[in-house]
Order: C-alpha cells, then sequence, then structure tokens
C-alpha cells in the first residue's frame, strides 16, 4: 500500500514553501546589503569632496571643517590624505590607529573593505588626485558595523517570518486537503456501508476526480448482482426442469417395481439437489438482499410448524439481534431452515433458536431427540462431499449447513443439548464489518 | 375426496393422477395459473396440490387469489423450487404444506391424508369412527377385533368422506363431486347403491336418511 497522498503532499509542498521563501529572503538581503554599499560609497564620494576643497596649500591642517563625527576619536567615520611628498593629513577621530592609504595615481578610485579599531569593518574609499600640480591621494572610511547589524536583523526578521509563513500555508493546505479528502471519506465509508449491505450502491454526489471511480464502482456492483441473479434464476429454472422429469421417473419406477431405475434416479434427485443449492449459496460479499435475522426466524419457525403440524411441535426462539445482518438473506434462509427442519424432524415435541448477533453472530438451534454421537456427528457433516456414499435426502440438509458456514468462514459444532437433551447445533459466522 | 391437481408437466400430472386416483381421489386436472384459478374459483375441492411454475399465471399468485376469495380447501405446493424462501413465501401465500419434487408417491399421498385429516379437525392419524378404523393405505376397515373389512375404490372414497364428516347432512349431489371427479357424468343415484352397500358392511344405522337433506354418518 501507498503511503498517505495528504502526508506526502505536505512533506513536497513544505518543503517547496519554505525553499521559496528562504530563497527570497537571502535575495532581498543582498539586494539591501548592496544598495547600502553604494549608498555608503556615495556618500564617502561626497565628504571626501568637500574634504579635497579644504585641502591648505601648506601645512596639515584642513582649512574647512568636516562635520564634527571626523573629529570624535573610533567614531566610525575617518580620513587620510596622503600628499606627494610622503605627509599625510590624518582625522582626529583616527586617534592612535596605523591606518594607511594605497599611492594611486590621479583619477583611479578604489572601493575595499578594511578591518578597523575596535574590530570595526570599514567601507573604504580612495582616489588619486592632482592639483596645481601635485598628487595626492584620499583614503575616507566609514564603519559598516551599524549598517550589518541591521541587516542582520533583517535577514533574521525575513527568515522567522518565512518559517511562520510556511507554516501558516502547510495548516491552510492541511485544511483544504481535509475538506477534500472527507468528501473521499464519504466514499470509503458508503464503501463500508455496502460491504455491510447496509445500501445497495455508491452515493455519486463526490468531487469530480473520483466520480468516475465511483461511477464504475456503481456500474461493477449493478453487473455483480445482476449476474447473481441471473445465475441464482437460470439455477431455479435448471431444477424445475430437472426436476419433474426425475419426479416423473421415480413414479414409474416406485409403481412397477424397477428398483435399480429408482436408485439411480434417487441418487440423481441428491446430486441434483446438493448441487443446485450449493451453486445459489452467495458466500461473502455484498448481499443481494439482507438477512432480518427477527422476521425471518418467525417466518422459518412458521414454515417448519406448517411442515411439521402432525407433530405438534412446540419451536420457540430467542433472537437478539439488530433488524437487519449483513448476510445474505437466501443463505440464512437456507441455513436456518435446514437446522429447524433437521431439528423438527428427529424431536419429540420441543425445538430452540437461540440467535444472538453481537460481533459474532450465534446460532444454537437444539432440540429433544435421541441427539447424536460425536462420531455421527462427522459423518454427518462429511454427507454430501462423497456424494455416491450418501443415504439420500437424508443429512443432506445438514452438508448444505456446513457448506454455508464454510463459505461465511464460520464454524460448525455438534453436541448434546444441555436444556433439551437431545442435539444441538452450533453456528458461529463472523459479521462482516463488525471488525472495523 | 375431490382434488385439484395443478401441474403443467403433462407426463407427470397423468402419472400423478392416476396415482391419486388409485389412493380415492377424484382428481381434476389444471394445467395452467388461469384454468387452476377459475377451477379453484367455482369447484368444492376438498384438497388442491399446486405446482409453482406454472404458465399464463404463477401458482402463488392463484393461491393469494384463492385465499383472498375465501377458499379455504388445503393446498399442499408441490414444486421443483425447493429453497426455504419459496417454501417461506409458498407458506405465507396461505399453503398448508409443502413438498418438494422430486418426492416419492408414498410421501405425497401420507402428505395429503394429513392435510385432510387436519382439515377436518383430526390431529390422530387414520380415522376412525363408531367402532372401527379405516385403514387408509389399504383402502378397507379394520374392526376393534383386527378383522378387516375390504372395501371396493367406490365404496372407500364414499365411506372417507362420510367418515370426515361425521353428523353432517351430506347431499346426493355433494356426495357425487366428492366422490367422482370432474368428467365423471353420473346419475346421482348410483349414490344410493353404495350407500346401501355401505349399510349391508356398516350396519343399517351407520348411514341415516333425511328426506330433502342427503345422507347422515353417525359417528
Amino acid at each position: 500500500m501507498r503511503g498517505s497522498l495528504e502526508r506526502s503532499l505536505q512533506w513536497t509542498l513544505g518543503i517547496l514553501v519554505l525553499a521559496v521563501l528562504l530563497s527570497l529572503t537571502a535575495a532581498g538581503t543582498w539586494i539591501l546589503l548592496h544598495g547600502l554599499e553604494q549608498f555608503a560609497a556615495s556618500r564617502l564620494a561626497h565628504d571626501a569632496e568637500a574634504l579635497i576643497a579644504g585641502i591648505p596649500a601648506q601645512g596639515l591642517e584642513i582649512e574647512r571643517p568636516l562635520p564634527p563625527v571626523y573629529s570624535q576619536p573610533f567614531s566610525g567615520h575617518y580620513y587620510l590624505v596622503r600628499l606627494g611628498d610622503g605627509r599625510a593629513i590624518r582625522s582626529r577621530s583616527l586617534w592612535d590607529h596605523p591606518f594607511e592609504a594605497a599611492n594611486l595615481a590621479p583619477g583611479e578610485t578604489r572601493l575595499d573593505l578594511h578591518s578597523g579599531p575596535q574590530g570595526q569593518r570599514l567601507l573604504l574609499w580612495q582616489a588619486g588626485y592632482e592639483r596645481q600640480g601635485s598628487a595626492f591621494t584620499v583614503a575616507i572610511a566609514e564603519d559598516l558595523n551599524p549598517l550589518l547589524r541591521a541587516l542582520a536583523r533583517f535577514l533574521y526578521l525575513g527568515i522567522g517570518l518565512s518559517l511562520l509563513g510556511a507554516l501558516i500555508l502547510l495548516a491552510v493546505q492541511r485544511w483544504l486537503l481535509r475538506r477534500a479528502f472527507r468528501q473521499i471519506d464519504a466514499v470509503r465509508t458508503d464503501v463500508q456501508r455496502l460491504t455491510s449491505g447496509a445500501i445497495t450502491r455508491l452515493r455519486e454526489d463526490v468531487p469530480a476526480e473520483i466520480r468516475p471511480l465511483v461511477g464504475e464502482m456503481n456500474l461493477l456492483i449493478a453487473a455483480w448482482r445482476a449476474h447473481l441473479e441471473r445465475s441464482r434464476a437460470s439455477l431455479g429454472n435448471l431444477a424445475h426442469a430437472l426436476k419433474s422429469p426425475l419426479a416423473l421417473i421415480l413414479q414409474l419406477a416406485g409403481s412397477e417395481g424397477h428398483g435399480a431405475v429408482r436408485e439411480q434416479a434417487e441418487r440423481m434427485r441428491t446430486l441434483v439437489d446438493r448441487e443446485l443449492k450449493r451453486a445459489r449459496l452467495a458466500g461473502g460479499g455484498a448481499p443481494a438482499r439482507r438477512f432480518r435475522a427477527r422476521e425471518d426466524g418467525e417466518d422459518l419457525i412458521a414454515t417448519v410448524n406448517a411442515l411439521y403440524a402432525d407433530k405438534g411441535l412446540d419451536i420457540a426462539a430467542n433472537i437478539h439481534a439488530p433488524a437487519h445482518l449483513p448476510f445474505d438473506q437466501e443463505d440464512m434462509l437456507e441455513l436456518l431452515g435446514n437446522l429447524l427442519d433437521n431439528a423438527a424432524k428427529w424431536a419429540r415435541g420441543c425445538v430452540r433458536l437461540s440467535l444472538d448477533a453481537t460481533e459474532t453472530l450465534h446460532i444454537l438451534v437444539e432440540d429433544d431427540g435421541p441427539g447424536v454421537e460425536p462420531a455421527e456427528a462427522e459423518i454427518l457433516l462429511s454427507r454430501g462431499s462423497r456424494l455416491d456414499e450418501t443415504t439420500p435426502g437424508h443429512g443432506l440438509g445438514l452438508a448444505i449447513v456446513g457448506d454455508i458456514v464454510r463459505l461465511h468462514g464460520g464454524e460448525l459444532r455438534f453436541g448434546r443439548s444441555e436444556s433439551l437433551g437431545g442435539l444441538a447445533v452450533k453456528v458461529e459466522l463472523p459479521i462482516p464489518g463488525a471488525g472495523r | 375426496m375431490r382434488l385439484l391437481l395443478v401441474e403443467d408437466d403433462a407426463p407427470l400430472a397423468e402419472r400423478l393422477q392416476a396415482t391419486l386416483a388409485a389412493a380415492g381421489y377424484a382428481v381434476d386436472r389444471a394445467d395452467n395459473g388461469q384454468d387452476a384459478l377459475f377451477l379453484g374459483r367455482h369447484e368444492d375441492y376438498d384438497l388442491a396440490v399446486l405446482d409453482l411454475g406454472l404458465p399464463r399465471l404463477p401458482g402463488l399468485e392463484v393461491l393469494e387469489h384463492w385465499r383472498s376469495e375465501g377458499r379455504a380447501m388445503p393446498v399442499l405446493i408441490l414444486t421443483a423450487r425447493d429453497s426455504w424462501r419459496d417454501k417461506v413465501e409458498g407458506l405465507k401465500a396461505g399453503a398448508d404444506d409443502y413438498l418438494a419434487k422430486p418426492f416419492h408417491p408414498e410421501e405425497l399421498l401420507a402428505r395429503l391424508q394429513a392435510l385432510l385429516r387436519r382439515a377436518h379437525g383430526r390431529a390422530a392419524p387414520g380415522i376412525a369412527a363408531r367402532d372401527f378404523r379405516l385403514d387408509e393405505d389399504m383402502q378397507r376397515v379394520i374392526r376393534p377385533d383386527g378383522s378387516t373389512l375390504e372395501l371396493t375404490g367406490t365404496e372407500f372414497r364414499l365411506l372417507r368422506y362420510f367418515m370426515l364428516n361425521p353428523g353432517k347432512p351430506l347431499s346426493k349431489t355433494r356426495l357425487t363431486e366428492h366422490v367422482y371427479d370432474q368428467d365423471f357424468d353420473l346419475d346421482s343415484n348410483v349414490i344410493e347403491v353404495y350407500v346401501r352397500r355401505l349399510r349391508e358392511k356398516l350396519g343399517q344405522d351407520a348411514i341415516e336418511t333425511r328426506r330433502g337433506q342427503g345422507y347422515v354418518f353417525r359417528g
């Protein structure tokens, strides 16, 4: 069985969403970093121009002062002018930090990162100039750490929001999936109810994606049901067609004393009976018509009472079961009918039927007849499996009961009735759909 | 005893008619549902043997019609359909007994006799009246000392009908109908002859003549 659709969708989509959001954050951070660097560089260039304007012809004092930030020690804003004769003008903010500038040709500029005092990370802009025949280089720097810190905050916020976004998306998706799957769940419960016989076809008001599947299943169910009905009908017809001639053969043989003919006709009758009954059984699967324990039980008792009217039997039932049970009605009628018939045949005056359906269907049929010995019971059960050795008619009912119990995966036991003293037949059948 | 046999399988029906006639029944035959419905409606039968798979009208419907119209004669369903569902449905429709084909003729006869006894309110097997018993299998009378009295077919049929309806006045027409089958066109005076013979065998007071009403069997 493949894993759950929902889980695999959750995983793939979750990972995908997270990757997209994280790369968006990374790209954003990179763009921001780049922009900030450009912004800082252009500010540095502007400051440099102001600086150049203030460079004196003689001496080392800048004539026009720059903003005070260049005077506070280690403020993060620094400059250094390297004159052509080797002298250098340093900003006061550099204090005692050794700071060198490259010797650049006039017109040449350079932008790079440089480590500064107190762990500062400096963006260093340098340019070579020439004024009145003398060349000099201006180096101006700004600490990027505050900007980088702000950027890091942005990055963390971005990652946090990405994770949150991914979680929200997953939750929404889960909700959507659940909603979609609930409709599929309806199909699943329908299938279960179909197996247990509560409904005869699946509802077709399902999402378009699974409608063809449901439709196809309904067609299959209908075809199967029609097939079952048809084979039952044609078997009934075959039985009818075969039985009337057989009845006639029995009549002729009976009155004119053809012992061998009669014997063969009896064998044919047993064969036809057994095989037709066997073929008619439905076994498990969706029942064509469901067994109604109480009504069907009472109908059968009335029928058996009428068939054995001469014996004036007291047949009573004790039935604890829901109105409908997920068994094929025909199968159960055959099962109970044959059990009751057998009990009525041997009973002296009393037959009891108990039926109890909780997790398993328990059926107990008892009588006050002679009962059977355990060894005899075995023979009763195997009768019919070796048709040629059977005594016609006798025990055939119980063999059919054995067939039905086997078909439904149940158990059949013979014993002595504790309350009535005769035969007790115990049947246990698993109820389809009860364990789920 | 007048019996309606509804069976569409001609060879089987013929054979059954012979068997039933030999057992002392006056048998009328129908080979389709509509004829069966008509005969059951308009004739007075003591018994009906009904097949279920019939042309023109299914046996179960025939039976339901009879019952809804108040026809109460005992009906035995004789059919190839031997599932318990069929049995339950047959008895619900109003049948009194159900026998699946193929069957032993003796079983059919035994069940018919039981049905007749039940219909006449006798639970015990065998028909007994006065100081003798009627042996239905051998068609003879058994006296208390064990000696037997042989009967002809007509005598047996007539005596059985008398014994199943003791104390009731029975007209000659009714007796004729229940002793002979439909095709038997007979002057009802023949009944007088048989009544006289029965009186000779059983005693003059066994059957009383009631002017204008017919005969009464003194049980």
